[in-house]
């Protein structure tokens, strides 16, 4: 056994450097231990104790090592082996020093923006992250490097967001956030995003889940998008005054690939709703406009020549014909439709029409004590649409995020009668995942739902893409086919409803999910609005 | 850390390329300072960080920390393969009587009727020596673990002259920039100089404990740590630590928070993190056992 060391004195690598140097001389052949230490004196002391202390080295120094020296001592079977390790320690130490002259490029990490775009000067986007209270700063930087900005992280201050959103549109980039989603940009998804078709409907939008919707209806109905531009949940409120929705609908105007355009967002306030449709009406090619969760008599009055659709199925559909295809592909469109032009009919005529023959056999059998709908939503604009449409037939609908402030929940109350919850709202995400990432605490809602008598229905949106859950229905199906179990044993019919947004080509497999889904007794519907229609037909029947 | 600073203009970029790491920093009066290079930015009146958690506004009750420790104790003696001193864990602070090299099952059940004088650690039954190990860390573990059993006890009796004694015998321990018995030691300087009042039966507050030790680790160790250490003291820590001190606070039900706030700080340097929380744990035991030195969770 022979023992060799090497002193670097006033040494300053990190310890992730320092360990990944000592593991790589120990890992050779020949080498039986080795250190990468401080030479403070009870490290001194320990490779002592270690059979490391390379005396006759330290003692041919001229002046003993101290707290800030770096020592690098070797045991090997040999001298030779002994100086092979050291020699690639010391080489391994000296390309941490200057990383872009000696190893290769790939395996280094840029550490600043500057540094990624000396790397890779063809970038022209940068997908932001982090917490929003730095989210800006990272932002504001790319756009000064001249980059284009897919901002995702929320919680950035809105006077953070009025200045990137000014910087941005000076400089003729596009800012997707804060808090934007969903955007697929040349056909590449960013954020939580579906695997869809190109084709000629593009779409502006400030609500992610709003984009999803739209994407997957569309692919489901054979047609595909030319581009999706997320603005931002914020971009209609009148402190921003929708600069970026502006923008994007500048840039689908000006697009040759693009030949109908749909517009989504929450509910805008009245001056920016005007200003926006006022453009819309400018724009040459077709326009589509959803806010679901909107009364549809809101916005009439000022559309002008833009359409607008009471709901993303609808909005999809006349998208779909504008752009000469079928609307009819559109899934959940018949129901959709019927219900629209329905007036007077009755619910137990309008639930026959609805030719969905599990569901009627759903209706028969729910008890008397079973009145109300519970709806657990992960997208908040998939919630605000389906409550638009159950408030509709079925009367008020209580929740964190209610279309009136009088159906708002009371602090600490679960369920009040016919309830939904946005559970991706920022009371229930704080310190824990998103719920189309980590499905705890929705499963947890579930089972509470499903043990109160008073629930007849379930309605639930499960998202598939990228970034989502990589296969919901394997946590979901058990839970859902559990919950009726549940109900069963206790002499009630849980009927469970799953608005399932996705597509064939998204890693879950839209027709996978479905099948699972559906085999745990779930009623699964592609389009949101129709699953709404639904969980009302049955809670109409019931009261009848 | 408490003297991090980062700018968002490009334009200084040429000035900031010469710096290197001693050269001498001034911060005050709303400006850095940076005379090696001839380099003085003004700084924008942004809020700074605050290194110290704010751990007066927690409602510290001593049973929710306890439940939190005992929870977190686990979680770290489950980490031991990754090097440093988690591998004490298990030993130092739930009463394990060996090391073993996964750790995951305790060679006896937590059986709160262990006798005390029984917890003798045997190491050298336990190490893997296949080829490639490393057999220092071993050596290492074999190394500390009295010293923090000493230091833990001479905290409870108060004995300054004991606190020192160990701290010789920690400070500059062990592999990387800040060696493990530093991190080790600040994670414990930082609980006993913030929550020294909170936790403790007498309420008395601790700091000039959490001094004695930084000022025995100065001449002992690397600059970076030593610095780092003194800020422990002061209860002045890196953000990951904080937030997880913070969390300890959390109602008891709260897991997600306090697993989360772990899960960052167990991320932090190769083994730093993790040799932190370590020390945070030997502290809160330090505060909470005034009676007897060798108490199990």
């Amino acid at each position: 056994m022979v023992v060799r060391a090497l002193l670097q004195r006033n040494a300053y690598y990190d310890s992730i450097t320092l360990m990944a140097v000592a593991q790589a001389a120990r890992d050779l052949p020949g080498v039986e231990d080795a250190g990468a230490v401080m030479a403070t004196e009870l490290n001194c002391e320990l490779l002592r104790n270690a059979g490391l202390f390379p005396d006759a080295f330290l003692a041919e120094q001229d002046t003993p090592p101290g707290p800030s020296d770096l020592l690098i001592v070797v045991r090997a079977i040999d001298e030779m082996h002994a100086a092979i390790a050291l020699a690639i320690a010391e080489e391994r130490l000296a390309t941490r020093e200057s990383p872009a002259v000696a190893a290769p490029p790939e395996t280094i990490v840029p550490r600043s923006l500057e540094a990624a775009i000396r790397r890779d000067p063809d970038a022209n986007l940068a997908v932001i992250s982090v917490a929003g209270e730095h989210a800006w700063l990272e932002a504001e930087q790319a756009l000064r490097l001249g980059l284009h900005v897919f901002l995702f992280s929320d919680n950035v201050p809105i006077q953070r967001e009025q200045a990137l959103k000014t910087l941005a549109i000076q400089r003729g980039l596009l800012l997707m956030g804060p808090d934007c989603g969903t955007a697929i940009i040349n056909g590449v998804g960013l954020g939580f995003a579906n695997v869809v078709p190109r084709g000629p409907i593009g779409i502006a939008g400030a609500s992610g889940t709003g984009i999803q919707q739209l994407t997957c209806l569309i692919a489901a109905a054979g047609m595909g998008i030319s581009q999706a531009i997320g603005t931002g949940g914020r971009d209609l409120s009148e402190a921003i005054g929708g600069s970026m929705m502006r923008r994007a609908l500048e840039l689908l105007a000006d697009d040759s690939q693009t030949a109908v355009i749909v517009l989504v967002s929450k509910p805008p306030a009245d001056l920016v709703a005007r200003e926006i449709l006022r453009i819309v009406a400018q724009i040459a090619k077709p326009v589509v406009a959803v806010f679901p969760g909107a009364d549809p008599y809101r916005f009439a009055a000022i559309a002008g020549s833009g359409r607008m659709a009471r709901t993303l199925t609808e909005g999809a559909a006349l998208a779909i014909a504008l752009a000469g295809g079928d609307p009819a592909r559109v899934p959940g469109w018949e129901i959709v439709n019927s219900d629209a032009a329905s007036e007077a009919i009755t619910s137990r005529a309008r639930f026959h029409s609805m030719a969905e023959p599990h569901l009627a056999v759903e209706c028969m059998q729910v008890t008397l004590s079973q009145r109300y709908v519970r709806a657990l939503y992960s997208g908040g604009t998939l919630c605000d649409e389906a409550m638009l449409l159950l408030s509709e037939r079925i009367g008020p609908i209580a929740s964190n995020i209610p279309l009136y402030p009088n159906w708002a929940l009371a602090p600490g109350e679960t369920f009040r009668g016919h309830t939904a919850l946005d559970l991706g709202a920022d009371e229930f995400t704080q310190g824990r995942p998103h719920p189309m990432i980590d499905p705890t605490l929705r499963l947890h809602y579930l089972a509470r739902a499903a043990e109160d008598p008073e629930t007849a229905v379930i309605l639930l949106d499960i998202v598939l893409g990228f970034v989502a859950h990589q296969n919901p229905a394997a946590v979901y199906a058990p839970a859902i086919a559990q919950a009726r179990t549940t109900a069963a044993a206790a002499g009630r019919m849980l009927s469970v409803i799953v608005s399932l947004c996705g597509t064939e080509g998204d890693p879950q497999r839209f027709s996978t999910q479905c099948a699972a889904l559906e085999a745990a007794g779930a009623l699964v519907f592609a389009s949101n609005a129709a699953a709404a229609l639904a969980a009302a037909s049955i809670i109409e029947a019931n009261g009848q | 850390m408490p003297n991090g600073l980062r700018l968002s203009a490009t334009a200084v970029a040429g000035p900031l390329q010469q710096l290197k790491p001693g050269m001498g920093v001034w911060i005050g009066n709303g400006m850095v300072r940076i005379p090696a290079c001839e380099l003085c930015i003004r700084l924008p009146t942004a809020f700074p960080w605050e290194p110290r958690p704010t751990v007066a506004a927690g409602c510290w009750h001593r049973d929710t920390v306890a439940h939190h420790a005992f929870l977190l104790a686990h979680h770290l003696a489950g980490r031991s393969t990754q090097g440093g001193l988690a591998v004490l864990a298990g030993p130092l602070l739930l009463g394990w009587t060996e090391l073993h090299a996964d750790n995951i099952y305790p060679p006896m059940l937590l059986n709160s009727s262990a006798k005390p004088g029984h917890h003798r650690q045997s190491m050298a039954t336990a190490y893997p020596s296949a080829g490639g190990s490393w057999c220092s860390q071993a050596t290492l573990a074999q190394m500390a673990l009295p010293a923090l059993r000493a230091l833990a006890l001479a905290t409870q009796k108060q004995d300054i002259a004991g606190v020192v004694e160990a701290a010789q015998r920690l400070a500059g321990l062990g592999p990387g920039l800040t060696p493990s018995g530093d991190d080790t030691l600040a994670g414990f300087a930082a609980v006993i100089a913030l929550l020294g009042a909170q936790l403790s039966t007498d309420a008395a507050p601790r700091e000039h404990i959490a001094a004695a030790i930084a000022a025995t680790a100065r001449p002992r160790t690397t600059m970076l740590s030593a610095t780092l250490l003194a800020h422990a003291a002061h209860g002045e820590v890196a953000e990951p630590l904080g937030d997880l001190l913070l969390a300890l606070v959390q109602p008891g039900a709260e897991h997600e928070t306090l697993f989360q706030a772990a899960a960052r700080l167990l991320s932090l340097g190769a083994t730093s993190g993790c040799d932190a929380l370590l020390g945070v744990l030997l502290g809160l035991q330090a505060l909470s056992d005034e009676t007897c030195a060798e108490n199990v969770y």
